[in-house]
């Protein structure tokens, strides 16, 4: 592939994500959102990050995977971590120990 | 914290804030950016168009997207699809932001726009929304995106330039679900916010095969319109009885 191609790819991309993330607060949008959608924009947080935490976990190379998927396990555990602490550090490493655990456990089982 | 505290509270303590809040999510992000840098020189781009995608296109998901499809020889045109496909859920965060940004200057209005990402957003929409306002509220964002933008060009760097030496069994990729899941869980309150996540989830199902990674905005899609249709019938119920 040629080098400039790729480059005027990445240009593209970076441009395209730019207007994604900048289209709504520029002035093409009116200032007072509709009250529906003002409500709607509640559910942003829950239902932009769930879709990129289930992907995640169930489907880590592509395709849908629920037997021998350490990850699964690994990232209940860390929910009810989450759950309990509400810190994002210890969610962290109590999910990321767990998936290890369960690994090793794993391959010394069979 | 009392509501005078938050009305009085300079742009610098805002700024501050933004920043301390980051901080712990970083530990999930320099994985996140060590196995960009991996993959983005296993694709085969060279260690300078790695380092400045991250620059540029500052989103780590459709940059490990990019990467992959470069991999396999997709075409030049299915690879901008499906990043514009993934990144548009930030027309999203922008909307939802909108009422806190929309009246600042051009110039700050491009840059908080440029930094925002997952993570920054995540962090500082619940500033917005859950605690009392203040006329510096945008440093906050300023502090949760440079942080991140700061972190990720690091982690980027160092996965491109150290990332041949770290074992690849350690499935570092794991930190993006867990990041997303310490951020998230705790932030969740209502019951239609818990049907958002239920759509959300069976769309991801449903729809992950589909080309583009359309599955990303249509889950995102699902899991809004369930969960403000939830709350309008809750709504509705509580008017009857």
């Amino acid at each position: 592939m040629s080098e400039v191609k790729l480059w005027g790819l990445i240009l593209a991309c970076g441009l395209l994500t730019f207007t994604t993330r900048f289209l709504p607060l520029s002035d093409l949008l009116p200032r007072q959102l509709p009250p529906l959608i003002e409500q709607a924009m509640r559910y942003v947080p829950v239902a932009v990050l769930t879709p990129i935490i289930i992907h995640g976990v169930f489907l880590p190379d592509g395709s849908l995977s629920f037997s021998d998927n350490m990850r699964i396990y690994a990232a209940l555990t860390a929910l009810i971590a989450a759950l309990i602490t509400g810190r994002v550090v210890i969610t962290i490493i109590v999910g990321m120990l767990s998936l290890w655990g369960l690994e090793i456990l794993a391959s010394s089982l069979l | 914290m009392n509501q005078s505290a938050h009305k009085n509270r300079t742009s610098w303590q805002e700024f501050r804030f933004g920043i301390l809040e980051e901080l712990p999510l970083q530990l999930g992000i320099i994985p996140f950016g060590l196995v960009f840098g991996i993959l983005g020189v296993e694709s085969g781009l060279t260690a300078l168009q790695t380092i400045l995608m991250s620059v540029i296109l500052f989103g780590g998901a459709s940059q490990i997207v990019f990467v992959q499809l470069i991999a396999t020889s997709t075409p030049f045109s299915v690879i901008l699809a499906s990043v514009t496909t993934i990144n548009i859920r930030h027309s999203l965060y922008g909307l939802s932001m909108a009422t806190y940004l929309r009246h600042l200057p051009l110039h700050w209005r491009l840059c908080l726009a440029y930094l925002l990402t997952d993570e920054a957003y995540a962090v500082s929409i619940k500033r917005f929304t859950r605690e009392p306002p203040s006329p510096h509220m945008h440093y906050h964002l300023l502090g949760t995106g440079l942080t991140l933008y700061f972190f990720w060009q690091v982690a980027t760097i160092s996965g491109v330039l150290i990332g041949q030496t770290i074992p690849d069994n350690l499935s570092l990729g794991f930190a993006i679900p867990l990041t997303f899941i310490a951020i998230l869980v705790p932030m969740l309150r209502l019951r239609t916010e818990l049907i958002a996540a239920i759509c959300a989830t069976v769309t991801v199902m449903l729809t992950y095969h589909l080309p583009w990674s359309l599955w990303l905005i249509l889950a995102a899609l699902s899991g809004i319109v369930g969960g403000l249709l939830a709350e309008l019938i809750a709504d509705r119920q509580s008017k009857v009885s």
